[in-house]
């Protein structure tokens, strides 16, 4: 179902619930994976996913057609990882200035559901070490091949800024696995 | 044509006689008819016999030179038939067309000199930095394509079954839909949390920044009765950070104000104030 009419359904009461379930369906998946690319672990993946979908039900009559349905997913689904994972500093006591995300390495190393080989394992911990701007760039960049000018409409920062945080996210990549030969 | 009466005069007795008085002399047939051609022409060819007769200057010193050139010209002809430059085929036959085809092209670019495309500021700039990114992108991904992450068998089937409970649970509690700002919380937080959470925030932060100071806790609080409450809301909403206040919020109950300090860590508070101060 195209994005318009699931939002025109969703403007009507009767038609609501068939309208949200067919975009559960249709962005479920995209939402999960890039959630759990910053959160890392599953069940808080599971917990937030869940959050932004009621987020989205509550709001979606809110949905203004000037920015596209999935950008605006990915902008509540971004802020809520964020948020979550401010909390998840706190409770570890790690200081909200340490922009790095290496207070995850636990779950990448304890948490089940990876099944990836040595080459990814490397990147998703190269990727810890990244501030998580960078890293929501990476993400967005690398594995969801978005564009730029989505990116910029998910983040609110600009094309020319979102490309130098790619480029330095790249360099340190490249020299994390440089160094860790 | 023969003349009979040539010698005819009236003198009959001094006369010859009739067979001699014919005139003797005869012309081959025709010769009347052809002399004015044929002296016309005889006179063309005497007029240019004359002139050939003049040769250019220095003619006859350079003719033996003229003649050795042109006999080792005849010899090279022979020995190198062609001079080995050739044309792409159908060079010739298209040749017209490519001509017409070049000179509407040059019509039209002395009409549209530009085509009108721009790049975006600092293309140029950035294009090392991008390039190279690409390069390394490219390669990373040679060897690692995807995350690695999966989710539990049926994940995705029982995700969609958990929401819609949760949201029939909310239809059941009759929570309607949104239909005025967007806010990203998910507890519905009343103007009073967050105004309480900004004066708790306030009065710490500016207690906290005046204590280091001095340590004089009463002249502090007496400055601080002189700001309104919603003096302190708008300074912190110009500068602080709403996931800020947010979780100042979460951690307050409308009916536990006073308490609030039994719930928020003390080390939490000073991450607090690092953080917005």
């Amino acid at each position: 179902m195209e994005d318009a009419l699931i939002i025109s359904k969703f403007a009507n009461e009767s038609t609501r619930e068939e309208a949200f379930n067919h975009l559960l369906t249709k962005y479920q998946q995209k939402i999960y994976w890039h959630v759990r690319r910053m959160v890392i672990d599953h069940d808080d993946a599971d917990d937030v996913v869940q959050d932004i979908f009621i987020k989205v039900w509550r709001n979606l009559a809110n949905f203004r057609e000037d920015s596209q349905l999935y950008t605006w997913l990915y902008r509540i689904a971004t802020n809520e990882c964020i948020t979550f994972l401010n909390k998840k500093k706190l409770k570890q006591n790690v200081s909200l200035d340490d922009d790095s995300s290496a207070y995850l390495a636990d779950s990448l190393s304890s948490g089940s559901y990876f099944s990836g080989d040595k080459a990814q394992m490397k990147l998703q911990q190269a990727l810890l070490t990244l501030p998580e701007k960078q890293k929501l760039v990476f993400n967005m960049k690398y594995f969801d091949d978005m564009k730029y000018d989505e990116i910029s409409q998910v983040l609110g920062t600009s094309v020319g800024a979102l490309k130098a945080s790619y480029h330095l996210a790249v360099k340190k990549i490249e020299a994390f696995f440089h160094n860790n030969d | 044509m023969k003349e009979n009466n040539t010698y005819h005069e009236g003198m009959e007795a001094n006369n010859l006689p009739d067979s001699l008085r014919v005139n003797p002399f005869d012309v081959p047939e025709g010769y009347f008819k052809d002399l004015h051609e044929s002296l016309i022409s005889q006179a063309k060819l005497e007029s240019l016999q004359k002139k050939n007769l003049d040769v250019p200057v220095g003619y006859f010193e350079k003719l033996q030179q003229n003649i050795l050139s042109k006999v080792s010209e005849e010899k090279l002809k022979d020995q190198v038939k062609t001079d080995g430059f050739s044309h792409p085929d159908h060079y010739f036959s298209s040749l017209q067309n490519d001509i017409l085809i070049k000179v509407a092209e040059d019509n039209l670019k002395s009409k549209v000199t530009q085509d009108g495309f721009v790049t975006p500021s600092l293309y140029f700039n950035e294009f090392n930095d991008q390039l190279s990114a690409k390069i390394t992108t490219d390669n990373l991904r040679q060897i690692v394509s995807t995350d690695g992450f999966e989710a539990p068998k049926g994940y995705f089937e029982a995700l969609n079954a958990t929401i819609t409970k949760t949201i029939r649970a909310d239809l059941d509690l009759d929570i309607p839909v949104e239909t005025s700002t967007v806010r990203s919380i998910k507890r519905k937080i009343s103007w009073n949390k967050y105004a309480v959470a900004a004066s708790l925030a306030a009065v710490l932060s500016i207690g906290g920044y005046f204590g280091i100071q001095n340590n004089n806790v009463q002249d502090e609080q007496k400055n601080l009765s002189h700001v309104s409450d919603q003096e302190i809301i708008n300074y912190l909403a110009q500068t602080g950070n709403s996931d800020d206040l947010l979780y100042v919020a979460k951690y307050i109950d409308d009916e536990d104000i006073v308490g609030t300090n039994s719930k928020v860590k003390d080390e939490d508070i000073e991450d607090y104030l690092k953080y917005t101060l």
